[in-house]
């Protein structure tokens, strides 16, 4: 058997690739339960904003919060247990991250001023477009679409869209989350 | 430490690196290990059960779901020729292997 120095090579690039696959496909499998369960909760929210108002804006999104850090927490014990990690030490890094963002958007808000719903609702689109944008430049190339995606969606219903602005948010930024978490799970 | 022949052909050798990149005692179902190195069925069957009749990786085929399931993980001694195949590689780069 004869191996040259640049079949070495090649070899060796070959194992670095399909390494970083295993990892892409990793992430994504990990990432999409979290997408299916935000765009779920994103899409209920922005209905009922439009639909039954009075509830929706003063009850709807902390309820939806709620729920959804719930399920995401679960989701993040079963995955610890999985992986056979201790499951306590998984749970709490996950329910810390997300009081982490919810620590950070209360801040922000509380240092800038803000004039309607509209603009409370567009910075979540914009910040979660943000965050799978970063996740994906260390993962994977599909992430980065569906925060880029999330961000134009984001930034289209806040500029063009009129009354109908929570409709448009839960059907196409709520459903974008959705569909991208069911995209990655088919890798 | 010589090259390994089963695991240098290409796609056994994208098959053991990915099963390699598993943390210990995981298994990689098929149709996911198919998609990673975007083979064919036919094609990675078969190079499957060449690593398998090697030692180097274990099959294991249960039902999931009433499904049919096939899944795929590297062996104690899979890992030990990887690493050594890799070894190989990095020491013929660096000088201190020959061609062979």
């Amino acid at each position: 058997m004869t191996i040259s120095k640049d079949d070495a090579a090649l070899a060796l690039s070959e194992i670095d690739a399909a390494g970083g696959r295993l990892r892409e496909v990793t992430a994504y499998a990990q990432a999409a339960p979290f997408l299916v369960i935000w765009g779920l909760v994103w899409m209920a929210c922005d209905l009922t904003d439009q639909f039954a108002p009075a509830f929706g804006y003063r009850y709807g999104w902390t309820l939806g919060v709620v729920l959804g850090t719930l399920a995401s927490t679960a989701v993040g014990v079963s995955m610890g247990r999985k992986k056979a990690q201790s499951a306590n030490a998984g749970s709490w890094r996950y329910f810390a991250s997300w009081l982490a963002i919810a620590g950070f958007i209360v801040s922000l808000f509380l240092v800038i001023p803000v004039t309607s719903g509209r603009e409370v609702h567009s910075v979540f689109g914009l910040l979660f477009g943000f965050i799978y944008i970063v996740m994906g430049i260390w993962t994977g190339w599909r992430l980065v679409a569906l925060g880029a995606a999330l961000i134009a969606l984001t930034l289209i219903g806040f500029y063009e869209i009129g009354h109908w602005y929570p409709l448009f948010m839960g059907l196409v930024s709520g459903g974008a989350l959705l569909l991208g978490g069911l995209w990655l799970r088919r890798i | 430490m010589g090259p390994d022949e089963i695991i240098h052909q290409s796609l056994r050798l994208k098959i053991m690196a990915t099963l390699n990149a598993l943390p210990r005692g995981d298994q990689l179902e098929f149709p996911k290990l198919k998609a990673i190195l975007k083979a064919t069925d036919g094609n990675l069957g078969a190079h499957i059960t060449t690593l398998e009749t090697a030692g180097y990786v274990g099959v294991e085929k249960d039902f999931a779901d009433r499904k049919p399931r096939t899944r795929v993980s590297i062996t104690p001694a899979g890992r030990r020729a990887f690493e050594g195949h890799v070894a190989y590689l990095r020491d013929l780069i660096d000088g201190g292997a020959t061609e062979g």
